[in-house]
């Protein structure tokens, strides 16, 4: 092969190259919406703190802008412009608003919040801004119970310090205790130990041998009770327990009769359409019977009459 | 040879019965027959106390009274039913004879309606039945005895005691009595009750109201 033609080759491969490259790079900045005309719109904020230049700005999840420019207008506020595919126009309308969210793990986005059906928003339209802190909101609801975990720390180190303190109640109540205890140790009689006065022990004592010959006396109470339920069992609770028993009788013949009663009920009950036959078939034999006496009324009586006479 | 044979004399007997036997038909049973019938039968068990009978025939009379678009068969039993209380001495406004005239009457019924309610005047009294009219003008013009007498001169008893309920006031004790005689022999219980009643609550005799008291305890005493 010469060398010209070699070259010619390399140009054309070359040439191809690079046409297939600078091809398929407009195809896909074109797919990736780099050539799509895109529509801008503003919002202003206090702070450009969260914000930079190429947050996505989303709706329903999906990205239909970024934001372009961040300025810093002269009364100190912050202007910041995104823009929108004309393809998402559509998402934005004149009851849109804009809220900065700012979640606990990802980075910050803007999300869009619209009602379906409105007429799109011209370009370079304002919308309003709310920033949406989720750590801040999370740190704001922890705080009450916080504040009442420390209390309840506070408390329990005032109990821990009183009981702690020799001065206190608990220990003067050990004291006590202990006290007590020695002169049990030491004393005759429990009972001066306990009351410290003899008088209130002898009180005591005397109230003690009242209670039992109370307690004698409901004995012997009970024994007569005892006995009297003997005497019931003979002469009042077996002769009841006779009654009961022929009671029972007469129950059972009574259920057995209802038993009956209801058959018979029920056979009647089943009947009731013969009885309504019969009833019918009755009144027509009587109505021909009346017929029959009304012939024969006719022919003895002469002549027949038709006018009813006033008595 | 003699014509008249028995053989002769059985074929003329057999036609002579064949012919009769056609003649006797017996009488069309009309509504109004019918419910002529059923009312006789309820006025006879009505007086007599039969009240179950007397109120099955008087449905039965209204029954076939009611087949008709003429009201006044239906008229005529209504007021006679009236009357009838009237004659035992029982009240009653004639309620129902009061609908149906609404629709239709006749002067008779109407002066007899009249007459049981005490309202008739002496020109709708021309329209009474003539049994009535006798007695009514006699009462009228407080001739009460010439009443009591045309008042006995009627020939039914109904109609008797239909004017001595209407004059009872003005009757004598002995036209009570002898009605209550009259009521005994024709078995008429129910009438006869009442007017012993009247009759005890009348009399100036004692005696004779302690026996009409004792009469009457025996009389409604049950039936053993």
């Amino acid at each position: 092969m010469s060398y010209s033609r070699m070259k010619l080759g390399v140009g054309i491969f070359v040439m191809v190259a690079l046409i297939s490259i600078i091809s398929f790079s407009v195809f896909l900045l074109h797919e990736k919406g780099a050539f799509a005309k895109r529509v801008p719109y503003n919002f202003y904020t206090d702070s450009a703190q969260s914000f930079q230049i190429g947050m996505p700005v989303l709706f329903s999840g999906f990205e239909i802008g970024l934001i372009d420019e961040i300025n810093l207008t002269n009364d100190g506020h912050v202007h910041i412009t995104f823009s929108v595919t004309e393809e998402n126009q559509r998402w934005i309308s004149q009851d849109s608003s804009l809220m900065l969210k700012k979640p606990l793990i990802g980075s910050p986005y803007i999300e869009v919040n619209s009602t379906l059906g409105q007429l799109p928003l011209e370009a370079n339209s304002t919308l309003t801004m709310t920033i949406s802190d989720d750590i801040n909101d999370i740190i704001t609801k922890l705080e009450p119970t916080v504040e009442k975990l420390i209390a309840m720390i506070d408390n329990l180190h005032v109990i821990s310090n009183s009981l702690a303190n020799e001065e206190g109640h608990l220990f003067q109540t050990l004291k006590n205790v202990e006290a007590f205890s020695e002169k049990l140790a030491q004393s005759d009689s429990l009972l001066t130990s306990l009351t410290g006065d003899k008088r209130s022990s002898k009180a005591l004592i005397a109230s003690v041998e009242r209670i039992q010959l109370i307690v004698k006396d409901t004995h012997t109470t009970l024994k007569k009770v005892d006995t009297l339920v003997d005497n019931m069992s003979n002469k009042v609770i077996s002769p009841s327990g006779n009654i009961l028993q022929k009671v029972d009788v007469i129950m059972r013949d009574i259920t057995d009769k209802l038993d009956r009663l209801d058959k018979a009920v029920t056979a009647i009950g089943s009947s009731d359409q013969d009885i309504i036959l019969l009833r019918e078939q009755i009144q027509l034999g009587i109505e021909r019977s009346n017929e029959l006496l009304d012939k024969v009324d006719g022919l003895l009586e002469e002549p027949p009459s038709k006018d009813i006479e006033l008595p | 040879m003699n014509a008249f044979t028995p053989r002769s004399f059985a074929l003329l007997l057999l036609v002579s019965l064949l012919i009769g036997g056609c003649s006797l038909t017996p009488p069309q049973q009309t509504w109004q027959h019918k419910s002529h019938l059923a009312y006789q039968n309820f006025q006879t068990h009505y007086l007599e106390n039969r009240n179950q009978l007397a109120g099955y025939e008087f449905k039965r009379a209204i029954e076939f009274a009611k087949r008709s678009a003429n009201l006044e068969p239906l008229a005529r039993i209504y007021l006679s039913e009236c009357a009838l209380h009237h004659a035992v001495l029982i009240a009653d406004s004639c309620a129902d004879y009061q609908q149906v005239a609404q629709v239709q009457t006749t002067p008779e019924l109407q002066a007899y309606y009249q007459l049981l309610q005490g309202q008739l005047s002496p020109k709708k009294a021309k329209n009474l039945p003539k049994n009535h009219q006798a007695w009514w003008f006699l009462w009228q013009k407080k001739a009460f005895l010439e009443a009591e007498n045309a008042l006995f001169d009627m020939p039914k008893l109904t109609s008797r005691m239909v004017a001595a309920a209407t004059m009872r006031e003005q009757l004598s004790l002995d036209g009570i009595r002898q009605l209550i005689q009259q009521q005994s022999d024709a078995g008429y219980r129910k009438g006869l009750l009442q007017w012993l009643s009247y009759l005890q609550s009348r009399t100036t005799d004692p005696a004779e109201a302690k026996r009409i008291k004792k009469t009457l305890q025996i009389l409604q005493s049950p039936t053993p």
